[in-house]
């Protein structure tokens, strides 16, 4: 039996130095041992680190609320904050990774809960707070998925070429090509917010229809935080003109989005609103693109301004 | 837990351990806990059905033997019925339902291993009233027979005289037989997890919706299906090979490289053998196999076929499956003469190797016609599949399909879908080339011609192997976010 033992660890032995590299160069630190993830945006870093360390205010939902500085949230709030908000996040995952967090730490005090036109839209069925749980909870279901495999084979490739890794943050440097055309007219937005609306958001908000059972589910969340003492404020974050212009008006969201505003205000949530009726209303210059805020100009001045005394 | 979850490589070496460790006369003892835990691992609500199968084959054994005459048949027949029974209602009772109250949205589950282990107690039951095996003494080496780990999911299915005796028997650890039993493992791993379930990305968009597709698609489909469920249940039966080595237990081979058969008769003699033969000497013979005359042989064997459609699942295309086996067979032994005529008078020898190659490719077609209505989700999909085969033959649609299919059911960048086609290719020729190599150069016996190798091709095979299971594992996500079955769990 001795010698089938040896012959097996002999033959585990690539897999195992296989492994060691994993673990060496995978850029969300999963296991803790390197001081910080290399992208702390990866919705992995994050729910683990809230798995670790919950704090009692939490932050849910998509790109447009993932990228903020935390410790410019925590200095303007005083409080010390978990951002669970990840790239791509369906309404469901968020609602879904909601209960997970609440599970995790029941002293939970305060959400803010991404809603907009975009996330509420029916068809996006979208799930993954299953995987991501799984994943989060079991390093060998880490190990052996898929893309973080592929997500650790780029960081090698980069670290070996020498080039400096991390997330790619939405910030940019405009010229004049991105404000006017070849015969030198302006385009009515810059260039980049006008293809992001048109290419991007514009499709898929097509025969739009609101979800009926997305809308079941924050009333529930909204009154099972109202049970717990969970003080829930909704955020409709900022969208540049071109969105509005380009895609809610013309599809006639418009009118969906205000009576989605009332009834969430009328489960007692707070509501945040700077999508429908904008407390603030940002420049292009302050966009990357259309639903994200330059991480420079405008993603400082909105995390001041929804994170700061007079906001609370 | 199955076989290819990870958790299955910590519990099997747990349980051989132990199982050597222990006095001898304990033994039977290990396995039959390890049973109970991987039963209640996989299905804890269905063990009490398991238990209450076990009690009734053990009961109706043993009144059978006590009798005789009618009464051995009554008690015989009882117990069939009740297996039988049980086995058609968890099989039927969902698509009973679906065609009574089709709003009703109650679905019944099925019991791991029913089938298996109902057609291993009917076997037990049969051959104790026709004296071939004595009913066991042990009710719980009974049970042990009966939902031993390493067949209860998908079989082999076992017999009584093969199985018991053994049971009883004390195991020394054997190192030969140790590595011929990991061998079996490895490769069974090989089958499943980086050919059949990377075939499954391909297969099951084309059969979900299949008629989003024409011509080469749905040629490259069926063909795709056939070698998945192959090597996925080939696969299977050499991981249950493979446990059932490790504790000194010898199973019988279930495939003996199927897909060179050169008739339907041969290929059913090498396609889950444990089912052709339980069906032969069960029904078939029972029928009255070939003693009752060409016309009621005949009409067996189609029965038996049906019957063996039916034991597959509840979808009239199961049945269209077993008739067209059944038909084809019957048509095959029928015009044998004439074929043999009109092949010595266009100057072919009726035993020579060209004549082997056209009956192979003939062969190879029925079968991948007859799978169609085995896998197609309704009559319709299976009708518009059979009308479309030919049409719009296009090589590069076929590309342009195979793109779409993968970049929706695996990863949307081409180079990552690229790289996941490319290595399915190679796995499945290599999974093929490896059937060839058994086929043409052993006795029937893969790991065989692996350990007569030399030490140092065959350590690289044995690593290439290993990267190969290691990267199926990770294009399968560890099976952490998919489904981790065994088509053959579904029958």
């Amino acid at each position: 039996m001795k010698t089938i033992i040896t012959r097996i660890a002999l033959l585990a032995l690539p897999f195992i130095i296989y492994t060691a590299l994993f673990f060496y160069f995978e850029p969300y630190d999963y296991l803790g041992l390197k001081g910080g993830a290399v992208n702390e945006d990866s919705v992995i870093t994050r729910v683990r680190s809230f798995l670790s360390d919950p704090k009692d205010n939490v932050i849910f939902g998509d790109s447009r609320m993932a990228h903020f500085d935390m410790d410019l949230v925590e200095s303007t709030s005083g409080e010390e904050f978990s951002n669970l908000a990840f790239g791509g996040a369906s309404l469901i995952e968020s609602i879904d990774l909601f209960y997970l967090a609440k599970e995790a730490n029941p002293d939970m005090k305060r959400c803010y809960f991404t809603v907009s036109f975009y996330n509420l839209r029916e068809g996006d069925e979208r799930n993954r707070t299953s995987a991501i749980k799984t994943v989060a909870e079991n390093p060998l279901a880490y190990f052996f998925n898929f893309n973080y495999q592929v997500d650790m084979l780029s960081e090698a490739s980069l670290r070996l070429q020498g080039v400096q890794t991390g997330a790619s943050r939405d910030t940019g440097v405009w010229t004049d090509e991105d404000f006017f055309d070849e015969n030198g007219n302006p385009y009515p937005y810059r260039k980049n917010l006008m293809e992001y609306a048109q290419d991007v958001i514009y499709d898929k908000c097509v025969d739009y229809n609101l979800s009926e059972d997305n809308m079941r589910k924050l009333g529930k969340l909204a009154s099972d935080c109202e049970k717990d003492g969970i003080e829930l404020i909704f955020v409709f974050p900022p969208s540049d003109a071109s969105i509005i212009d380009l895609v809610v008006e013309p599809l006639g969201i418009m009118p969906i989005l205000g009576e989605v505003k009332s009834e969430l205000a009328a489960t007692g949530a707070t509501i945040r609103d700077f999508e429908y009726e904008p407390e603030v209303v940002f420049t292009q210059d302050q966009f990357y693109d259309g639903f994200h805020l330059d991480l420079k100009t405008g993603l400082p001045e909105f995390t001041t301004i929804l994170f700061g005394e007079e906001g609370n | 837990m199955t076989f290819n979850s990870l958790s299955y490589f910590l519990f099997l070496p747990i349980i051989a351990l132990i199982y050597y460790v222990v006095p001898r006369r304990f033994q039977p003892h290990i396995l039959l806990i390890g049973s109970v835990s991987f039963y209640l691992f996989n299905m804890p609500a269905m063990l009490p059905l398991l238990i209450v199968g076990s009690v009734v084959a053990f009961i109706f054994a043993k009144l059978s033997e006590n009798s005789t005459g009618s009464k051995r048949k009554v008690f015989t027949a009882t117990g069939v019925i009740a297996f039988v029974g049980c086995l058609a209602f968890f099989k039927y009772f969902n698509t009973l339902n679906r065609l009574i109250t089709p709003e009703s949205s109650f679905s019944l589950i099925m019991p791991l291993g029913i089938s298996f282990y109902s057609f291993t107690s009917i076997a037990y039951l049969v051959d104790v009233s026709r004296g071939k095996v004595k009913a066991e003494k042990s009710f719980f080496d009974l049970f042990l027979f009966l939902s031993f780990f390493g067949t209860i999911s998908s079989g082999p299915i076992l017999r009584a005289n093969d199985f018991l005796p053994q049971v009883k028997q004390a195991h020394n650890f054997n190192k030969q037989a140790s590595i011929h039993g990991l061998l079996s493992i490895a490769l069974g791993l090989f089958y499943k997890v980086a050919i059949a379930d990377l075939l499954a990305v391909y297969v099951n968009p084309i059969f979900s919706s299949p008629t989003l597709y024409t011509g080469l698609t749905l040629i490259a489909g069926i063909m795709m299906f056939a070698c998945q469920l192959y090597f996925d249940f080939a696969g299977y039966s050499l991981l249950a090979l493979g446990t059932a080595e490790i504790f000194g237990i010898d199973i019988i081979r279930n495939f003996r490289t199927p897909y060179f058969a050169t008739s339907l008769k041969d290929f059913w003699s090498r396609w889950h053998i444990s089912l052709s033969t339980w069906f032969r000497d069960y029904v078939y013979i029972p029928l009255g196999g070939n003693k009752k005359g060409l016309a009621r042989k005949n009409l067996n064997i189609v029965i038996t076929f049906v019957l063996s459609g039916l034991w597959h699942g509840s979808g009239i295309g199961f049945v269209i499956w077993g008739l067209c086996n059944g038909i084809t067979q019957v048509l095959g032994d029928l015009t044998k003469p004439t074929r043999d005529k009109m092949y010595i008078a266009v100057k072919i020898n009726p035993v020579g190797k060209f004549r082997s190659v056209i009956m192979w490719a003939v062969t190879a077609c029925l079968l991948f016609l007859f799978f169609i209505p085995f896998r197609s989700a309704s009559l319709s999909d299976g009708y518009y599949i059979l009308t479309h085969l030919f049409t719009d033959l296009s090589v590069a649609s076929f590309f342009a399909d195979a793109g779409t299919i993968l970049a929706v059911s695996f990863n949307p960048l081409p180079l990552l879908y690229t790289a996941f086609f490319a290595f399915t290719a190679i796995t499945l020729i290599c999974g093929i080339c490896f059937d060839a190599i058994t086929r043409y150069c052993t006795n029937g016996d893969p790991i065989e011609f692996l350990t007569k190798q030399r030490a140092f091709p065959r350590r690289l095979f044995y690593l290439i192997l290993s990267g190969m299971i290691f990267a199926g594992y990770i294009l399968n996500n560890g099976y952490f976010s998919t489904a981790v079955n065994f088509i053959y769990n579904n029958f």
